[in-house]
């Protein structure tokens, strides 16, 4: 199964890093659901839930305000607060 | 010379300095070690931040009113350096409406005394400072800016190089430039949402905040790595010191010895 990495980030410290099969993600205009290989995007993210999945299991953390940044082998989350 | 009693008192004396020095050595150094962490912690972040708006701007960001060289210093925490700086700076500028703001009670105290009002002093800085404290600074600084006009804003702080190396900088905040240290390469075409010019209305109050952030982390890091040195070779001069004394007490004490001995053997022989 293909994966991205996923890195997540608040002023702070490096919260979470790690390969994921998938990642929804709470955007500003509603959910953005990135796979691997997902094109080019910057997103302004709002207080909500992150969904990673990887080996059939989900892990979730919540963060208040942040930005994300896709490229199609990485997600990088630079979040206010993120709580997992 | 120095009685025995002098010299002995005088060795308690800076025997107990040095064990203050010490403590002081070994909690700074516990101190740095976590501001350390935070302060990479915040720089790491902020340079995710810089780098992404670096690529998506491509070209550097260009503020709307050409804006003169700063006129406003926001000082980091402690040392002479910085003060020294500002008031340079002070000498450079001819902007009469220069304003300062400070970070620290020692910034303060140090630049009233030396005669600059200061517009806005920021004290009672928790040494665990959180994010959240970092980024009221950052909205002030931005209100004042906008409502003000004022033509920019400049950080003198000190930046930790290493254990040994902090230096006093001048850095930019306002007008935005963004000169990440490493120029990533400037991505593909990005996707934005919510459109272009309003995520960069988001990210770049939120890049100021971060920089705020990490100029106190760095400077709180620099700070902890110059008071662990100090006090390592304040003790180390307490050693050197106490042994000195102790050299002189001990010649002292055996001078002492000796006509002791000679008088009793002077009196010994006058008995015979």
């Amino acid at each position: 199964m293909k994966t991205i990495s996923v890195e997540i980030r608040t002023p702070e410290a490096l919260i979470l890093q790690g390969d994921y099969e998938s990642a929804v993600l709470p955007g500003f205009e509603g959910e953005l659901g990135i796979l691997p290989g997902h094109t080019a995007l910057a997103a302004q993210l709002k207080s909500g839930t992150i969904r990673l999945k990887r080996a059939g299991k989900t892990e979730t953390c919540s963060i208040t305000n942040g930005f994300a940044e896709v490229q199609p082998a990485k997600i990088s989350i630079l979040a206010e607060k993120v709580i997992i | 010379m120095a009685s025995l009693s002098e010299l002995q008192s005088k060795v308690k004396g800076i025997k107990s300095i040095e064990q203050v020095t010490r403590a002081m050595q070994l909690v700074a150094g516990a101190r740095f070690a976590r501001a350390q962490k935070e302060m990479v912690a915040a720089g790491s972040f902020l340079a995710e931040l810089e780098g992404l708006l670096y690529r998506l701007l491509h070209t550097h960001w260009k503020p709307g009113k050409k804006a003169p060289p700063g006129d406003r210093g926001l000082c980091g925490s402690f040392n002479n350096n910085i003060l020294k700086e500002t008031l340079a700076f002070r000498h450079i500028t001819s902007d009469k409406n220069l304003k300062i703001f400070t970070v620290g009670r020692k910034a303060e105290e140090s630049l009233r005394k030396s005669g600059l009002a200061v517009s806005r002093a920021y004290d009672n800085i928790p040494s665990g400072l959180r994010f959240d404290v970092a980024a009221k600074m950052a909205e002030e600084i931005m209100d004042i800016y906008s409502k003000e006009e004022m033509g920019g804003f400049l950080v003198i702080s000190n930046r930790f190089h290493s254990l040994a190396r902090q230096e006093v900088e001048v850095s930019h905040l306002l007008p935005v430039r963004i000169q990440p240290e490493h120029k990533p390469k400037a991505g593909a075409d990005y996707l934005f949402e919510p459109e272009r010019n309003s995520l960069l209305a988001e990210m770049i109050p939120c890049y100021l905040k971060n920089r705020v952030y990490s100029f106190l982390k760095e400077s709180y890091a620099a700070e902890q790595a110059a008071r662990l040195v100090a006090m390592e070779n304040a003790t180390i001069n307490a050693g050197d010191l106490i042994e000195t004394l102790n050299l002189e007490f001990n010649k002292l004490r055996q001078a002492s010895i000796t006509s002791q001995i000679a008088d009793i053997v002077g009196a010994s022989e006058g008995i015979k």
